[in-house]
């Protein structure tokens, strides 16, 4: 072996080796290769920032600048060369956009706009301000929306999920005060209906004053009173329903939990935003009597509404409904509360109320910024960190069952969106984990770039779980937010130039490893190897990490990277990491299962099913030639002829079941009968005997007493009855006048 | 679907409504009239469907047919000649929680409120109307209505009428917006529930026309009919009315007709051969009138006043000064 390869073997291995570390030159600002067109972010064009719609749009809360822009160049510009100048005029206020950005404090992006105007304007002729300006103003006046304009920063998370939030909670709010308000209204009217039954609602004064001024005179009021008083007392409200109908009422105008219409709108209204998650559940717990006085109100007054409020059933119920029978609808009425944490600043003895409320029913939407997900390397060299810190909670909260789940990171929540909707208004916990960009990373690297490497490097996955979508694991867990979800690790193509300037195109994968080289306290993990020392041993991480253990024998992972002068660099990694990145392939490979991608469940049940079914095959097969050779004449060969193999057709008359009609049970012909069914209601045969013929619960006639009339009654009820349905038979009175007659009569019905 | 804990505890051991519930005062038809069929068919819907009485609305014009609300034991309206339609709409718009079913005669409905007929159809708001075709005029005792046969002896056309019937399935198979089209006969109980039972399932305008008898003015008008299954034709499909065996084997002339289909809809009422009974057309996807044109806001009299008197201050003459 080698001297260089041996030094190189003792790095990776022991990570100790000083005589390599010295060699690297701390000056050298090293990047993951595949950053390499990602120096100058705010020239690109990408996803972010976003804008906050301060009015949902089509059921939207947020637009990326950048669609944004589009929509409006779509919109205004001619297609083709013809609309090239004024596309450009708006695409580089875009572009001025998201400079200032940086820059100015947090504004919408009307304010934004004229300030990039003004800017870009300043050193401009008449002539093309003018120019420009007629652009802008086309594109402005096509843009229609408006909204504080974010940029994908250590702030992001809690922008965006308090802005959904909100724009969720606004709706439900609305649906609450209207619901509360129209109840209130039906409940008024209904006291207001009683009142005006009362005498003091019918004097001589009363009854003047609501005519209006014009007609008064036309009128004796007194009489009036006289008369309507003297009628018959009308029917007034029973005083226990019109106690509860008040009393609902008072609770429904007391609440805190939504506006009212006709009190100033923050007047005693309860707020629901914290910053711990013990204060969010004191609150809870505080009002919680409120809540459940507010929720039998609405029971109340919903039964009152519609008179369906029975004291004797509904009295025992309404005073035994207590929070515990509170269910995940009845809250969903209610508003939820935001906290919102770091990570950070989780003490023990919060973590375990955090995951207290995640087990709860509570509506809780919990925001939870993490900042580290690799953890700090252990101080004891070699002992095993398994790299995944900051996927616990996620993890964790899943194991609950209870809980909605978001895991992502600031880069990528503009395509979590709607995962983010739905844990807001899933009814019960929710906790968003998001990723939110570390101070252990390079102070110049943007946010934006370390998020997405910690999704894209499988670091730290973004998926969502609803425990309460049908369907088993796979739909409940949704991790389409990742990219390359079939590979197990993330892989673009890489363009540079080899020494003798020619063009080389590789595919580089992009793994946890990389996405650790980011994090300054690994920098002694990895080992820059001058490019006189590469070695033909050396293996690029991702396919020495597929190796088995006696394949890697002599072989040294390496990460590629660029530094400020986009050179290549080989960095070879310490083994504690390697271990660490196998660990993390692993999380992922789990993930996916879950989501239902490599189900080995699912792989080995299909396995086990074509082997059955290949077997049955083949017995069938094999019974078909012994059938075959049994015969006399038919010689076997490997395989039997199609028609043989096809299944034996079934003889259709053999399983065909008999249509059997179902006949009317025969009826006694010498009794009278009707066939019911068919009576037509028409009173004839009940106005000629009501006691011999009488209506069923269907109102349709049958024959209750044949004793309470004659067969007379009978014969001439079968003549009249219009659909000729009735059916006398023979008379019970064989002494019965005229019998003779009433029998060939009858005889037309029998 | 999540249930709130407390519609549960509420609604469990609610009590069952008999048919009798649902009967109103005592009805006053001739005896034999086929408004009584009708009047039980709809009974017991209301039954089946265990309809809250206070949510449910009959309204009707004039006529013997227009009786109907009072024998109900609901809410209703007995409303004046040929103007049910736009009252029942008028309910319909501000208390789309209600029920809403009209009652009306071939006088109510295609003479004097044709035009509200027409409109209403257009409207197709969410309510069951079923039009009492007797022929006649009833109430007013025998003159000649728009449907009454060519050559009807009445009141009105002594010597037999001149024209040719109205046909009341062709015109309204011919509006604007239409969503729900049927025509039963009072003399088929089973037929007839189930068809009124579609109309009411059906969120829209449901028209039903209903051949009625009226034993005392056109005694012998559907007698044929009565007596003959062959003169009747059964439109069956498995989206419209699927028959009993027994009815199945009574009435033999049975055709399969999709009640989607606008155009076989119009071919079956052109033909005068055999009386269609069935769903001729029926459109889901009709948006209603009154979901279109729903309030954003709480309806209060405050609100009320205000947009009054927004309204009356437009006329009002402030003095110059
Ligand atoms: C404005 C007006 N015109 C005429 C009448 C007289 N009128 C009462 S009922 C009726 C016709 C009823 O016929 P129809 O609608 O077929 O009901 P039926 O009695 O047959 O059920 C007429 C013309 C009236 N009540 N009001
Ligand atoms: S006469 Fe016939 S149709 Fe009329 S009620 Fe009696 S059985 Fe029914
Ligand atoms: S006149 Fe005719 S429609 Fe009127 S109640 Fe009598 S039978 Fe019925
Ligand atoms: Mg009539």
């Amino acid at each position: 072996m080698s001297v260089e390869l041996q030094e190189l073997l003792s790095f990776h291995r022991t990570g100790k080796n000083r005589a390599l570390k010295d060699k690297k030159e701390p000056a050298l600002k090293l990047r993951p290769a595949l950053f390499a067109d990602y120096s100058q972010l705010s020239k690109l064009r990408y996803d972010y920032p976003l804008v906050l719609l301060d009015e949902s749009r089509n059921g939207d809360h947020v637009i990326s600048l950048m669609d944004l822009i589009n929509e409006v160049l779509r919109l205004v510009v001619p297609p083709g060369t013809q609309g090239t100048r004024v596309r450009q005029q708006v695409l580089a206020l875009e572009l001025k956009i998201r400079e200032l950005l940086r820059t100015v404090p947090p504004s919408k992006l009307g304010e934004l706009w004229r300030r990039a105007e003004k800017d870009l304007l300043a050193h401009q002729s008449d002539e093309v301000a003018q120019q420009l300006q007629e652009s802008w103003d086309t594109a402005w006046a096509a843009l229609r929306v408006d909204g504080l304009v974010v940029d994908c920063d250590s702030e992001l998370p809690e922008q965006f999920v308090r802005h959904f939030w909100r724009c969720e909670e606004a709706l439900r709010t609305k649906r609450g005060s209207a619901k509360i308000d129209r109840l209130i209204l039906k409940l008024g009217d209904i006291l207001t209906v009683d009142e005006l039954k009362s005498e003091s609602s019918r004097t001589p004064r009363k009854l003047r004053d609501s005519l209006g001024s014009r007609y008064q005179d036309a009128f004796d009021f007194d009489i009036m009173a006289e008369l309507l008083n003297s009628a018959a007392a009308p029917v007034r409200l029973p005083a226990q329903r019109k106690k509860r109908i008040k009393a609902a009422l008072a609770t429904l105008k007391s609440q805190h939990f939504f506006k009212h219409s006709d009190t100033d709108a923050s007047a005693g209204q309860y707020g629901f935003q914290y910053r711990s998650v013990s204060a969010a559940m004191a609150a809870w717990y505080e009002r919680l009597p409120d809540l459940v006085a507010l929720n039998n109100a609405i029971a109340v007054a919903e039964l009152e509404i519609d008179n369906r409020y029975c004291e004797t059933r509904h009295d025992l119920y309404l005073g035994r409904l207590g929070a515990h029978a509170l269910s995940p609808a009845d809250l969903a009425f209610f508003p939820s509360y935001l906290v919102s944490l770091s990570e950070r600043d989780l003490d023990s003895g919060e973590q375990a109320i955090l995951m207290d409320a995640l087990s709860s029913d509570l509506p809780l939407k919990i925001l939870l910024r993490v900042n580290d997900i690799l953890g700090s390397p252990s101080p004891v060299d070699a002992q095993l960190h398994n790299g995944v810190r900051g996927q616990q909670f996620a993890a964790m909260t899943v194991g609950l069952n209870d809980a909605f789940v978001v895991q992502g990171s600031s880069s990528n929540l503009y395509h979590e969106q709607a995962a983010v909707e739905r844990g807001i208004n899933f009814g019960g916990p929710a906790l968003f984990s998001i990723y939110a960009g570390s101070c252990n990373m390079p102070a110049d690297l943007p946010v934006y770039l370390s998020t997405a490497a910690a999704i894209e490097s499988r670091a730290f996955p973004a998926y969502s779980y609803d425990p309460s979508a049908a369907g088993g694991l796979a739909c409940r867990y949704d991790i389409e937010a990742n990219p390359q979800l079939e590979a197990q690790w993330v892989a673009h193509e890489f363009i540079y130039e080899d020494e003798a300037l020619q063009r080389v195109t590789e595919t580089l994968a992009f793994t946890m490893l990389d996405f650790a080289t980011l994090d300054v306290r690994y920098a002694d993990y990895f080992a820059d190897v001058p490019k006189d020392s590469w070695h033909e041993n050396m293996r690029p991480a991702v396919e020495y990490l597929e190796l088995a253990e006696q394949e890697r024998q002599e072989l040294v992972p390496y990460v590629v990277m660029i530094d400020d002068k986009n050179c290549l660099h080989r960095l070879v990694v310490d083994d504690m990491l390697i271990r660490v990145a196998a660990r993390c392939a692993q999380n992922w490979d789990t993930l996916r299962e879950f989501g239902g991608i490599n189900n080995s469940y699912a792989q080995a049940a299909a396995e086990r099913v074509s082997q059955h079914m290949a077997a049955e095959k083949e017995q069938a097969l094999e019974d078909l030639r012994a059938q075959l050779a049994s015969r006399p004449g038919v010689a076997t060969s490997g395989s039997a002829p199609a028609a043989l193999a096809r299944e034996p057709e079934q003889d259709v008359a053999s399983v065909a079941v008999e249509t059997i009609e179902p006949e009317l049970e025969d009826a006694d012909p010498e009794g009278a009968y009707i066939e019911t069914p068919r009576c037509t209601t028409c009173d004839e045969c009940t106005a000629r005997n009501a006691r011999m013929f009488a209506y069923d619960e269907n109102k349709q006639a049958y024959i209750a007493d044949l004793t309470a009339g004659t067969y007379r009654d009978l014969v001439e009820a079968a003549e009249n009855c219009q659909v000729a349905i009735i059916h006398p038979g023979k008379p019970l009175d064989p002494k019965e006048a005229g019998l003779e007659d009433l029998l060939a009569r009858a005889a037309d019905f029998s | 679907m999540a249930v709130r804990a407390t519609d549960l505890l509420l609604s469990s051991g609610d009590e069952e409504h008999t048919l009798e519930e649902y009967e109103g005062r005592m009805p006053r038809w001739c005896t034999g009239c086929g408004d009584l069929a009708i009047l039980a068919a709809v009974q017991k819907l209301c039954r089946d469907k265990q309809l809250n009485r206070e949510k449910v609305v009959f309204v009707s014009g004039i006529g013997c047919s227009s009786r109907f609300p009072h024998y109900m034991g609901t809410y209703g309206f007995h409303g004046l000649h040929g103007r049910a339609l736009p009252v029942a709409e008028g309910v319909k718009m501000r208390r789309p929680d209600l029920d809403v079913f009209v009652n009306t005669g071939d006088g109510d409905c295609c003479s004097i409120g044709a035009a509200h007929w027409m409109h209403a159809t257009r409207y197709n708001m969410n309510m069951t109307v079923m039009m009492h075709d007797n022929n006649i005029y009833g109430l007013t005792k025998k003159q000649a209505s728009p449907t009454s046969p060519k050559g009807t002896r009445s009141n009105t056309t002594p010597r037999g009428s001149d024209l040719d019937a109205f046909d009341p399935l062709a015109a309204t198979l011919g509006m604007s917006n239409l969503s729900f089209v049927a025509q039963a006969v009072d003399w088929i109980p089973e037929l007839l529930y189930k068809i009124i039972k579609q109309g009411y399932e059906h969120r829209g305008f449901s028209f039903i026309r209903i051949l009625q008898r009226c034993p005392e003015f056109m005694p012998n008008r559907f007698e044929a009919c009565v007596q003959d299954p062959d003169k009747l034709l059964l439109l069956t499909h498995k989206n419209g009315i699927e028959l009993s065996p027994g009815l199945a084997k009574v009435y033999k002339n049975q055709k399969e007709h999709d009640p989607l289909d606008l155009v076989g809809a119009q071919e079956i009422a052109g033909t005068s051969e055999r009386v269609p009974v069935g769903i001729l057309y029926r459109n889901d996807s009709v948006p209603c009138y009154e979901d279109l044109r729903q309030p954003t806001e709480l309806i209060t009299p405050q609100l009320i006043r205000k947009g009054l008197e927004t309204e009356l201050d437009k006329f009002t003459i402030w003095p110059s000064d």
